[in-house]
């Protein structure tokens, strides 16, 4: 069993990345003074992954919100769920799915070897029949109305089908009849392919160490079977619809305008993406030239933001906010980023945008369940968890200005906007 | 139990150390609450100040926004947002929110702990003198607030009262506490109307930030590695020169549920959202807010509740159904969303279920699931800085706050018999209910 210590000297933190014979990776990062203990058992399965790959290499599609539903179901069993053994330990477990992962997490501050233990033991052992799974329609179903009564869920699914030729994919739960095609056998297939160790990871911080965890794993981890799974490629079409709108319920008129970063790879760099967050705040921040002038032209209020999405196959650099007048606001970001573009970034402006990046990324280490869930993020990304940090602080405006003339490409970009009904 | 009276305690600048935190009094009714730890690597600073719901509403709510826009120090926006960049990027929040008739207006601070900048300059001192500054150096022309500002901050404040309310959850809870609440100063909006908003003036704000800082219950909140000595100082001086008066804690009445009060209003969304608001007897109340928090719980907590188990699981209504208990008010709110046309299914199933409660129809497993559940979640809280500082923040008006560790003593002694005591003092009181008129094809 191979074990590797990071260490970042100037947070002081470090953590461990553990080589498990089961072939799970487990990465394990201790806070000293900390009471609570969050572990996440996390798939590389999200809602991008709509295709499975036979024996042959050919791919078979799996219906929409599959992860999703697949996330809801693991958790029940032929004896006890997993929700009626955390209720014995305290802990608060949950799970999420989102576009690139699905993960399954406890919080707790006692019985850290039990819940680790359930944890462990619940994600490997599925148990789905069709009677359970047509009960789980009811209630999903509801949770997808939720969402489609949210105009933040809306403005955000419209704008990246806008940008990408009009992909299910991002509505990570499915629609009521994507996920009415669902059965045991589609959940058993996906577990198989997506749910084989190679394909996971496990992360834990706070009030544990690394030989607690080992011990738990040694015991409960069953060897793994097949490999990672393989993950197929998103169209590349560069099929752009450059403004979408939706009539909801509400009394205020939101938008999100994002550009679409035709970069020919499926992932951005460590430097690309801490630099594209300066450059965002740059642009938008609460501190730059653009707020100030959309704020006071009235354009714009306090939940006017930025930020910069990238996951396998898409990256997008979005702005979000509420406006009476949304196209107006995106020119007005467009014509600025055009004239940036030209002036380069001014020095000053970079280093305030570069120190707030830098002091927001150190507050990230006080919180566990941030923790966990970097670990597991940037280790699926083929990334370490003080990447990101470590080039923070050693970016440079040339880097930036270098990121920012090929960040945006001013042609590929939408505009999606929520307004009131009627 | 304690018998510190401490807002007496308060005009004689006594400090007391609570083993886990630490107060001292200030000036009558201003005191600094405060946890001395390096295990973070932030320091959080929570500035607290209550007044009564009543008049005024608008214009208390918005003062927080104004002082938090500019300051005497920095009168530009942006500049000053630039500052707390170079800061390595200091958070600094407005907020007003309510608990029993109190409205709470409040600043926050979270910023980067010394030893983590990258340069020598010291962050804590720099963003303790900042906040401070807020309060009592506001920005001011010819002896009153700027008009141009206050302006743009009733735009603001408009537009994020009406965006809140575009959350259906959010308004369909609004709803329920202004029909049920529609007697009391709880039932209010807690930014006030939007008529109310658009008539204040400069000379408004003004006055009500003179009345906040003679009046109002102030408590600061510090969760630091640094010594809380500087800022205890900075108040000292700061306010030796106001005369307080601090305004009455008023009792919050006892009000009975009287006949249920129904109201269904229809909107065209996918979902309808349920919201049935119960009352508690106040003196229980207050006096029992740990056996009131395991019933909640236990009835409507986490996935061993009640409600989870039977009306989500069993029933698959929903995918949320949750109780939230209101100490302050004595309150009890359930909260479902659900297909329109399932309301009287889940209206029932939500009232067989807290009658189980009352009728002692749960298991010792059930019961010490939610007192494991609570106990736990409640020692999680003192490992983030917001949330610490929000629980002391949030005991801001209570004579003497109490630590995470007392409430989880406090947990551990509720009883079966109590849970059961508690639930049957509860009485239904308002149904509200969102009907959604695009159930059919979602």
């Amino acid at each position: 069993m191979k074990i590797k210590e990071y260490r970042n000297e100037k947070l002081a933190e470090s953590y461990s990345e553990i080589e498990h014979p089961s072939g799970l990776k487990i990465l394990v990062m201790p806070k000293p003074g900390y009471s609570t203990t969050y572990a996440l058992f996390a798939a590389r399965y999200g809602s991008i992954d709509t295709h499975i790959q036979a024996p042959d290499g050919s791919y078979y599609e799996i219906p929409d919100g599959t992860a999703h539903f697949l996330e809801h179901k693991l958790f029940e069993s032929d004896e006890q769920d997993a929700f009626e053994r955390f209720a014995k330990t305290g802990a608060s477990a949950n799970a999420f799915t989102s576009f690139d992962r699905t993960a399954y997490l406890f919080s707790c501050s006692t019985n850290v070897k039990q819940n680790l233990e359930i944890l462990m033991d619940f994600v490997q052992s599925p148990y789905f029949t069709q009677q359970t799974v047509d009960k789980e329609q009811g209630i999903i179903g509801q949770e997808i109305r939720m969402y489609k009564d949210s105009p933040d869920w809306s403005l955000m699914i419209n704008l990246l089908q806008a940008l990408y030729s009009n992909s299910p994919v991002f509505d990570v739960a499915g629609t009521e009849e994507s996920i009415a095609k669902i059965t045991a056998e589609t959940l058993y297939d996906c577990y198989r392919n997506f749910y084989d160790l190679n394909n996971m990871v496990f992360a834990v911080a706070g009030n544990t160490t690394v030989e607690e965890v080992l011990e738990v794993a040694d015991r409960m981890l069953k060897p793994a079977k097949g490999k990672k799974a393989q993950r197929k490629l998103p169209d590349s079409k560069n099929d752009i619809k450059s403004y979408v709108e939706e009539k909801m319920s509400v009394e205020t008129t939101q938008f999100m305008f994002g550009f679409r970063e035709n970069n020919g790879k499926p992932e951005v760099s460590t430097l690309e993406r801490v630099a594209s967050s300066v450059i965002l705040d740059v642009i938008a921040g609460n501190a730059s030239a653009c707020y100030k002038e959309l704020m006071e032209e009235e354009l714009i209020n306090t939940s006017f933001s930025y930020e910069y999405l990238d996951g396998f196959g898409y990256a997008v650099p979005i702005f979000v906010g509420e406006s009476n007048d949304p196209k107006l606001v995106s020119e007005k970001i467009r014509k600025y980023i055009s004239e940036l573009k030209k002036t380069g970034i001014d020095p000053k402006a970079f280093e305030r945008s570069r120190r707030k990046l830098y002091g927001r990324m150190v507050m990230e280490y006080n919180d566990v369940e941030n923790i966990a869930d970097a670990l597991v993020v940037s280790y699926f990304r083929g990334e370490g968890l003080f990447d990101e940090i470590t080039v923070c602080a050693g970016l440079t405006l040339e880097q930036v200005n270098e990121r920012l003339r090929a960040m945006f490409d001013e042609e590929s970009y939408s505009l999606s906007v929520v307004l009131p009904k009627g | 139990m304690r018998s510190l009276s401490l807002f007496a305690l308060l005009s004689d600048r006594i400090t007391i150390d609570m083993g886990d935190f630490k107060i001292v009094g200030i000036a009558p009714g201003v005191r600094v609450v405060s946890v001395k730890t390096d295990v973070f690597k932030t320091g959080r600073i929570v500035m607290s100040m209550a007044m009564p719901i009543a008049k005024n509403t608008a214009a208390q709510a918005i003062l927080p926004f104004y002082l938090r826009r500019a300051c005497k120090q920095y009168p530009d926006f942006t500049e000053l947002n630039g500052r707390l960049n170079e800061l390595y990027g200091t958070r600094l929040s407005a907020g007003v929110s309510k608990s029993g008739d109190f409205q709470k207006l409040s600043i926050n601070m979270s910023f980067i702990d010394d030893r983590f900048s990258l340069t020598d300059e010291s962050i804590s001192a720099e963003c303790v003198k900042l906040i401070t500054g807020m309060l009592f150096e506001p920005l001011v022309s010819d002896g009153g607030f700027v008009e141009k500002n206050i302006e743009q901050e009733k735009r603001l404040l408009i537009e994020k009262r009406r965006s809140e309310l575009d959350d259906k959850v959010v308004y369909a809870r609004s709803r329920c506490e202004e029909i049920m609440c529609a007697d009391e100063p709880y039932g209010r909006n807690v930014y006030g109307t939007e008529e109310e908003i658009l008539a204040l003036t400069p000379a408004d704000v003004y006055e009500t930030w003179q009345n906040v800082l003679k009046e109002s219950i102030i408590q600061f909140t510090v969760i630091s590695s640094a010594d809380t000595a500087e800022i205890e100082n900075i108040l000292k001086g700061k306010f030796s020169g106001i005369e307080r008066s601090v305004i009455e804690k008023s009792a919050v009445p006892v009000r009975n549920a009287g006949e249920v009060k129904y109201v269904n209003e229809a909107q065209p969304v996918k979902q309808g959202k349920l919201v049935m608001g119960f009352r508690s007897e106040m003196e229980k109340s207050e006096k029992n807010r740990f056996k009131n928090m395991i019933m909640a719980d236990l009835f409507g907590g986490g996935p061993h509740s009640k409600l989870f188990m039977n009306v989500r699981e069993k029933m698959s209504l929903c995918y949320y159904c949750r109780a939230r208990f209101l100490r302050d008010n004595s309150i009890m709110f359930v909260e479902s969303g659900i297909e329109t046309h399932n309301e009287e299914k889940a209206r029932q199933a939500i009232s067989d279920q807290l009658n189980k409660v009352k009728n002692g129809d749960f298991t010792d497993d059930e019961l010490k699931a939610s007192k494991m559940s609570v106990s736990d979640s409640l020692q999680t809280f003192k490992d983030t800085p917001e949330v610490l500082a929000a629980w002391y923040a949030l005991q801001s008006t209570d004579e003497s706050p109490i630590s995470l560790r007392e409430a989880c003593e406090g947990v551990e002694k509720v009883s079966r018999q109590d849970v059961i005591d508690m639930s049957r003092v509860i009485e239904l009181d308002t149904v509200y209910m969102l009907s959604g008129t695009e159930g059919g094809e979602a």
